[in-house]
């Protein structure tokens, strides 16, 4: 039995009237990879600053053991304007982590974020962006890694450097969760798998989840979807 | 040089010294958060303040300070709620105090040049006083801009991430606003209430068009601040001009420039 890292009992959270997340439970482990997938509005974003501790839920709880690194959905386009160099974001992900704090020239190195260290961020292209950001998060030795659609608007060669680096840094300890509308990479990637609409759809291995029928209930009509089983 | 032979210019220029270090180093955090207008707002409160002190015949910057302040932190907490649009709350803030102003200028009755010289600044209002205010507040500032110098950079690049990094974004925005309050309240004798804002915004503007990294951003802005206010104060003296008003020439002269960068 692995040890526990998050625990989520029966979230219940709303913005003012409109209700994003009923009674959400679930676990977990230590050294997971946790893909969570559903429809545009499903809570995924919300669920995600519940754990992170950005939301406050109405009800319920959640018990969490070690430290968060997080890159939200979209930071890299947001702070396109932004006048700082790469090395100056990344260098801001110490934050009030003194101690833990991880060599971020190493750092700059596994993500692939050195060859454009002195850059504007904003003359960087998206993807390069995103790993600036993946590399923020980084610094500060985080045991959870939480990336809300890490790889949207990233082509496909970049994507699968970007998720193969992923797996290396979760067979290094690292827990991660990520937020992604690509069930294929889900299937791919994902060692455990949340389908999120508004409440818990399903939760377990991609095999026991993605199946036809709970996709059907997830997105609320039938689509069509091809798995590449590998 | 016979400029530094008077007193009231050697006052101006420390003052001006001063102001013209802190206000860009602050104005470059409220202009990546596109929060400039907080500074216009804190000025025009101070501008308040300074009735207010006339009014009661207590020391005018120190009112200004205080009622700059108390405001910046209201708006702050107002704003930081969500429940009402910042700029219609600035706006309101903007007005009131200059409605406010305008009826105790006249309540106090025939001194319609001193508001004059407060709304555009003059540099022969700086009295001894101000400079000993003026000095230590001004270090102040820059102790606390240091001390929350990674603070003040995340939480201005992403709220979000800054909070799960442990930094109290909340804590770190009132200690911004406070700033940007005590600065544009010790700002307002040289520069003016209408014109404050200026030197907090148009030398970031203008270093942003070299397209450099934050820091070195914040260090161009910190240049044409310091040269702009030199030589305003300068011009001012021997064109016989008010300082607020040429101080912000140069500015804008310099940010034309910029592009042709
Ligand atoms: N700050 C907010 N205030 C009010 N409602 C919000 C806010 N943020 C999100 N919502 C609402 O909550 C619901 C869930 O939003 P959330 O961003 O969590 O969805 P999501 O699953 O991440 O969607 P997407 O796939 O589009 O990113 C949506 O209906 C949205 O309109
Ligand atoms: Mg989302």
């Amino acid at each position: 039995m692995k040890e526990k890292q998050i625990e989520l009992k029966n979230i219940t959270f709303s913005y003012e009237k409109n209700n994003v997340l009923s009674d959400i439970t679930f676990d977990i482990e230590k050294g997971d990879y946790l893909g969570i997938i559903g429809p545009n509005g499903g809570g995924k974003t919300t669920l995600i600053k519940i754990i992170l501790g950005l939301l406050l839920p109405q009800k319920g709880e959640v018990v969490i053991k070690g430290r968060c690194g997080y890159v939200p959905q979209k930071a890299a386009q947001d702070v396109a304007g932004f006048p700082a160099t790469a090395r100056e974001v990344i260098e801001s992900g110490k934050g009030g982590f003194k101690k833990e704090v991880k060599n971020t020239e190493e750092i700059m190195k596994l993500t692939g974020t050195e060859k454009y260290k002195e850059k504007l961020i904003s003359d960087l292209s998206g993807g390069e962006r995103q790993r600036v950001f993946i590399a923020q998060a980084l610094v500060s030795n985080p045991e959870i890694l939480i990336l809300d659609e890490p790889s949207a608007g990233v082509d496909v060669a970049t994507q699968s450097d970007f998720y193969s680096f992923l797996k290396k840094i979760n067979e290094k300890g690292v827990t991660i969760i990520f937020v992604s509308h690509d069930i294929n990479i889900i299937a791919k990637e994902a060692k455990k798998v949340l389908c999120l609409g508004g409440e818990k759809i399903c939760y377990g291995t991609p095999q026991e989840t993605l199946t036809e029928k709970n996709i059907e209930k997830l997105y609320g009509r039938e689509v069509n979807f091809f798995l590449h089983r590998h | 040089m016979d400029i530094f032979n008077y007193d009231f210019m050697i006052r101006a220029f420390l003052a001006g010294f001063a102001i013209s270090i802190i206000a860009p180093l602050i104005g470059t955090y409220l202009v990546v958060r596109r929060y400039a207008l907080m500074a216009d707002t804190l000025a025009h409160v101070s501008l308040l303040g300074i009735a207010i002190g006339f009014f009661i015949n207590v020391y005018p910057l120190f009112l200004a300070l205080i009622i700059s302040l108390f405001s910046a932190l209201i708006i702050e907490k107002i704003r930081s709620s969500k429940k009402v649009p910042g700029d219609a709350l600035l706006a309101i803030f903007i007005s009131g105090s200059l409605a406010l102003t305008i009826i105790l200028f006249h309540l106090m009755g025939g001194v319609g040049m001193n508001l004059f010289a407060f709304l555009f600044g003059s540099i022969a209002t700086v009295s001894l006083q101000d400079v000993y205010l003026i000095f230590p507040l001004s270090f102040f500032v820059l102790i606390f801009l240091s001390f929350f110098r990674e603070d003040l950079f995340l939480s201005s690049l992403d709220p979000d991430i800054a909070k799960t990094k442990k930094i109290n974004v909340s804590f770190v925005n009132y200690i911004l606003v406070a700033l940007t309050a005590i600065c544009v309240s010790l700002a307002i004798k040289i520069i003016g209430a209408l014109l404050a804002g200026a030197l907090i915004v148009i030398p970031v503007m203008t270093a942003l068009n070299f397209k450099k990294g934050f820091y070195e951003t914040r260090n161009i802005a910190l240049a044409f601040s310091f040269f702009s206010v030199m030589a305003g104060l300068f011009l001012s003296y021997y064109l016989n001009l008010p300082s607020g008003g040429t101080i912000v020439a140069v500015l804008l002269l310099f940010f034309s420039f910029s592009f042709l960068k």
